[in-house]
């Protein structure tokens, strides 16, 4: 139900123009929430939800029921969830073309077809996570987190507009935001498949020794404070951003 | 991962045990041969009937994921050619030329006349190729740049004495603002001949949103009246096709190429085959002949525009 609220809130409202008027808020806001609705869109009933099942419309059960079904149906053609994060990848990295973000500014066709393919990327990212097991995940986070800060990287240091619909300080401060972005997605990652609640109880007791612990430990802090830095930069990139289109008029 | 010991396999797919414990189970999941392992969170057994069937599924599924995902991306970037809207501008423009609307403009002499219009004495001459570039005259960053490519560009064509040959034409995009007055300026600042650069501003929004959707340039307002654009050196040949978009940084190149399509007779066998990608002409004065000696002596040098890092 969030889920579709978010799309539709994305899609149908001003939210659209005004996070596609901005570099840095439609790559590191509006697509992130893009798969994070389409990730809604897949996940699996919580129990939490299954008590409140009766108070629930007919709708809704139907859509998960579909839902349901779906990922039932698409399980085996997707071993070890290799089909559906293969998939994702192809899509997260084809919206990190400059060209396919200015086309998507451009034009309403292909604007349509990049929430489509995202949403798409978010549910089967879902259905896909689990099968994938360490290794696939660990291949998967690898990939995107090295393509995102491969991607930052250029933004930050190509001497020319890469899209031509953007300002070339926004284009900084998006490379900036998908260099942080990647390194809080990794280092949080790593931290989890460090083995989680031990690096939590580990983290938590200080002075402890035991080399493991102590790199849990750093990764999380290391995680804790990149996450923070991240909103703060794309919080003032933001502003930033809408303080010069504001200046326009 | 490696810390849940491997239980033979097989047994797995018996029990409806396994849930979804986490990742860790399903790991196993990534060996080949193992096709019913992957269901880590369904309890549905049914599959476990037809192994062989199981693994082509599998395969069929995993490549398709892949076929789709290098088509997305030959989609975006065009055949793996361009990764920026202004590489692939410049790619289809090598490939396929582009009429020019005969767009009215306003010149720094406040004569109206059509934005390809020659303005010089002698009628008689053959036309000459243009190389383009769009400016506003309250530009301080981009535009003294491109200012000073064209003041490199003036001098080599002097020095080369193509001036008969090639010209160079800057055109405002900033309507409101730049009349005939600071277009003259302008000018004047650039040190301007008047027999080889000439400066224009369309007379309305709508023509110079034309010329500028025409040529792929576009503008970004930055605020404080000031613009972002791209810039690139835009050659029109003699018979108004825009043939071809060079990098700024290459003045040789885009030189040469307009000498070559200044003169499209100069290649004196007409094979009358024409190409037929440019079918029709908005003033008229383009015959097939002719477009296709332009494209013949275009194609001449090097196929592919140098691409934007």
């Amino acid at each position: 139900m969030i889920a579709l609220l978010l799309v539709a809130l994305l899609a149908f409202t001003p939210l659209r123009s005004w996070l596609e008027s901005s570099m840095t808020l439609h790559m590191l806001v509006q697509l992130p929430l893009l798969l994070a609705a389409g990730w809604l869109l897949g996940a699996r009933t919580q129990r939490r939800q299954q008590t409140r099942q009766m108070q629930q419309t007919r709708q809704i059960q139907q859509m998960r029921q579909l839902q349901h079904r779906l990922r039932e149906r698409l399980q085996p053609w997707n071993p070890g969830g290799a089909t559906g994060l293969l998939l994702t990848a192809a899509i997260t990295t084809t919206w990190m073309i400059p060209r396919a973000l200015d086309l998507s500014v451009t034009s309403m066709p292909v604007d349509a077809f990049k929430f489509a393919s995202l949403l798409v990327a978010g549910v089967v990212l879902h259905f896909s996570w689990a099968l994938a097991g360490a290794i696939g995940q660990a291949f998967f986070v690898g990939n995107i987190t090295w393509m995102m800060a491969v991607v930052g990287l250029l933004l930050r240091d190509a001497p020319v507009r890469v899209c031509t619909s953007y300002l070339t300080q926004d284009q900084q401060y998006a490379g900036t935001g998908l260099l942080l972005v990647a390194t809080a997605v990794g280092v949080r990652w790593f931290a989890v498949w460090l083995g989680t609640p031990a690096v939590l109880a580990a983290g938590a007791t200080t002075g402890s020794s035991a080399a493991s612990a102590k790199t849990a430990s750093t990764a999380t802090a290391a995680s804790t404070a990149t996450a923070a830095t991240l909103t703060a930069s794309t919080a003032t990139a933001a502003s930033r951003a809408t303080a010069a289109t504001r200046a326009t008029h | 991962m490696f810390a849940p010991s491997p239980e033979p396999r097989g047994v797995e797919g018996q029990r409806p045990e396994p849930r979804n414990v986490d990742g860790s189970t399903s790991a196993l999941g990534s060996d080949e041969g193992s096709a019913f392992a992957t269901d880590g969170a369904a309890p549905a057994p049914q599959r476990v009937e037809r192994p062989a069937g199981a693994v082509a599924q599998a395969a069929t599924g995993v490549m398709v994921a892949l076929l789709a995902g290098v088509a997305l991306i030959a989609w975006a970037t065009d055949g793996f050619a361009v990764l920026t809207t202004d590489a692939a501008r410049a790619r289809n423009v090598a490939q396929t030329p582009v009429i020019v609307p005969p767009v009215t403009v306003r010149n720094e002499h406040g004569a109206e006349t059509p934005v390809l219009h020659d303005d010089r004495k002698d009628d008689t001459a053959a036309p000459r190729a243009i190389i383009v570039d769009f400016i506003y005259t309250r530009c301080i960053t981009l535009c003294s740049a491109l200012g000073g490519v064209y003041q490199q560009l003036q001098r080599e064509i002097v020095a080369q004495g193509l001036e008969s040959q090639v010209r160079l034409l800057s055109i405002s995009f900033d309507v409101a603002h730049d009349s005939p007055e600071r277009l003259a300026r302008q000018a004047r600042l650039m040190g301007a001949r008047p027999n080889v650069w000439s400066f224009v501003t369309p007379t309305s929004e709508a023509g110079s949103d034309s010329l500028l959707k025409t040529f792929g340039v576009q503008v970004v307002p930055e605020g404080n009246g000031e613009w972002q654009h791209n810039a690139a050196l835009h050659v029109v040949s003699a018979d108004g096709l825009l043939v071809r978009i060079v990098d700024i940084s290459d003045l040789a190149g885009a030189l040469a190429i307009a000498a070559r399509s200044a003169t499209g007779s100069a290649t004196g066998s007409a094979t009358g085959s024409a190409t037929g990608s440019v079918s029709r002409s908005a003033t008229g004065s383009v015959s097939r002949r002719a477009t296709s000696d332009v494209l013949r002596n275009v194609s001449d040098s090097e196929h592919l525009p140098t691409r934007a890092p």
